[in-house]
């Protein structure tokens, strides 16, 4: 059970929280081009100092914030929203293709997300819609597999057949009486996928791919900072902070939620 | 009945293979980006419309979806899958370059990983509620959550650039492929080295490891002997559905350490919509899953059967 003076979980939430919406309290603009003032040391007015391009580094690695969290947040909202009902659908139905239907689903969940994300990139081009549909789709899987093996359980137990039995339909079971008791092992489950998303987005903008260009994502800062690493070892290390930072609150809250 | 298993599993395989296949089709008609354009504008800065539509036809584009797939699929059972739209090679050469690149690399990796994680593994049990089991703890969970890129990162810049240990661009064979794989196995060590202590924790209240204090076996001998291969046969099936998995892993580390492997590859045709390359590394990656994920279900079914037959006596 959640204990809720768990602080584990009260400090990773708040960590994410902070690295999604300290944004709005960004200092400068992170798209502003200052040539000159290319690559400032840390001082008051620009506290991590300044890029390559003049641009100041903490906004930009709080917007970067803003990108990756933004894509985690829709990803599961995408996901809970079409896996949750999908998946209890699945797992109730005892039709004929039933088997079939199996088949497919192992199939799909047979590849890992970044094959997903490879491939819509490959046909879509990078962008941050992009890499939100992928992530959905690859998370959407796992979650449908994980919410039909539970749902199968579910289905024969008291309160589905009571529903059924007092004139519940098959929607308002399916929507209303079965997802509450499936809903935090697909929050856990979504919490320890989000670790590997967050790594995962960084990771495809630090080679070039992911948000595109024009987004700014702590992968894409990483890039950056890597051809001034002789000059500013440090730049590459702050978004670097905050991607450890939220992969380890996500490990934390799957962990402590289980 | 081993008759009827091979006739589902090769069910399997076709209805896997047909899936993927033609997903891979659907992605690339619902896109946005049109090959053809895109190849026109890489080859020249204004292309009009004719040469497009030229191309179009050219490039078998101009026919409705099932057509191009059973075109695709009429020359891919004769192993022909058409040429790279970039340089114009066979795409099946392109990728047989890149695979015993990715390989060695994917091997040597799983090596690391097994050795890394037995021992991060043992430590953490041995050492749990302990200073070196802290240390253990916080190695393992630093080492999923950092990402594997930035490892890379700092390890070429460190070994190669600054001390000059390894020349980067030189040398060939299995010494190269020491780095990038050493980068690909550390959060796999870690990720597996902690799910080891758990289960090692586990196994430890068994049976046999009671028996075994009860003979005055020593802890250190029980966790070797008795533990440590149970603990890892439990583990085998999911490691070798991980072996699987770090073939695309190692998309992003083999663009760091610039490997021409399969991952790198596959990059560059994602970077151009070299839409035969894509259908083909989709393939690929779709028979090595399915490869390793068919491994990983036959040693959890004989290791079922063994522990089965194990109670029964």
């Amino acid at each position: 059970m959640i204990r809720y003076g768990n602080w584990r979980i009260w400090t990773a939430a708040s960590v994410l929280l902070l690295c999604a919406f300290a944004y709005l309290f960004a200092p400068h603009d992170p798209y502003q081009i200052e040539l000159g003032k290319r690559l400032l040391p840390p001082s008051s007015e620009y506290p991590f100092g300044t890029d390559s391009m003049g641009r100041c580094l903490l906004s930009r690695v709080l917007y970067g914030g803003r990108t990756t969290l933004g894509i985690v947040l829709l990803t599961w909202l995408a996901t809970l929203a079409i896996g949750l009902p999908l998946g209890i659908a699945v797992g109730f139905w005892r039709g004929r293709f039933r088997a079939l239907g199996d088949s497919f689903l192992n199939v799909l969940a047979s590849f890992p997300p970044i094959v997903y994300l490879i491939v819509w990139m490959g046909a879509w081009g990078s962008g941050t819609n992009t890499v939100v549909v992928a992530l959905t789709i690859a998370s959407l899987v796992s979650l449908v597999k994980l919410v039909k093996a539970r749902a199968e359980i579910e289905r024969d137990k008291a309160y589905v057949v009571c529903a059924a039995a007092s004139g519940a339909s098959r929607l308002r079971i399916l929507f209303w009486h079965v997802p509450p008791n499936l809903i935090r092992e697909s929050v856990v489950l979504l919490s320890l996928i989000s670790a590997d998303i967050v790594l995962m987005i960084s990771g495809f903008s630090f080679i070039g791919l992911g948000v595109g260009e024009g987004g700014i994502d702590w992968g894409a800062i990483m890039t950056d900072g890597r051809t001034v690493a002789l000059l500013r070892p440090d730049i590459m290390l702050y978004p670097l902070a905050l991607i450890v930072a939220c992969a380890f609150a996500f490990n934390v809250l799957g962990e402590e939620l289980k | 009945m081993p008759g009827q298993r091979f006739v589902r599993s090769a069910a399997d395989v076709v209805l896997t293979f047909t899936v993927v296949t033609l997903l891979s089709f659907l992605l690339m008609r619902a896109s946005p980006i049109d090959p053809a354009e895109a190849f026109a504008i890489r080859n020249s800065l204004q292309p009009s419309d004719e040469r497009i539509s030229e191309l179009r036809e050219a490039m078998g584009l101009d026919g409705p979806l099932i057509k191009q797939y059973a075109a695709w699929l009429h020359n891919a059972v004769r192993l022909d899958f058409g040429r790279s739209l970039v340089n114009n090679k066979p795409v099946l050469s392109e990728f047989a370059a890149t695979v015993p690149f990715t390989l060695r690399i994917v091997a040597l990796s799983a090596a690391m990983q097994a050795l890394g994680a037995i021992l991060l593994g043992c430590l953490g049990y041995r050492y749990r509620g302990k200073g070196i089991g802290s240390v253990v703890r916080f190695v393992t969970v630093a080492g999923v959550s950092v990402p594997s890129f930035y490892l890379a990162t700092a390890y070429l810049d460190t070994i190669a650039v600054k001390l000059q240990w390894i020349a980067v661009a030189s040398g060939q064979g299995l010494l190269r492929d020491w780095h990038p794989a050493l980068c690909l196995a550390v959060p796999m060590a870690a990720f597996y080295g902690r799910m080891l202590t758990g289960i090692l924790v586990k196994e430890m209240e068994e049976d046999y490891a009671v028996y075994a204090r009860c003979q005055g076996l020593g802890e250190n001998y029980i966790m070797l002997r008795r533990g440590l291969p149970h603990a890892l046969l439990a583990m085998l099936p999911n490691f070798m559905q991980s072996i699987g998995f770090a073939v695309a892993g190692a998309t992003i580390i083999e663009q760091i350490f610039s490997v021409p492997g399969i991952g790198n590859v596959i990059v560059t045709s994602v970077v151009n919509r070299d839409a035969p390359m894509i259908h083909f590394s989709i393939l690929l990656l779709a028979a090595v899953f399915m490869l390793t994920s068919r491994m990983s279900d036959a040693a959890r079914t004989w290791l079922n059967r063994d522990s089965a037959r194990g109670n029964g006596q």
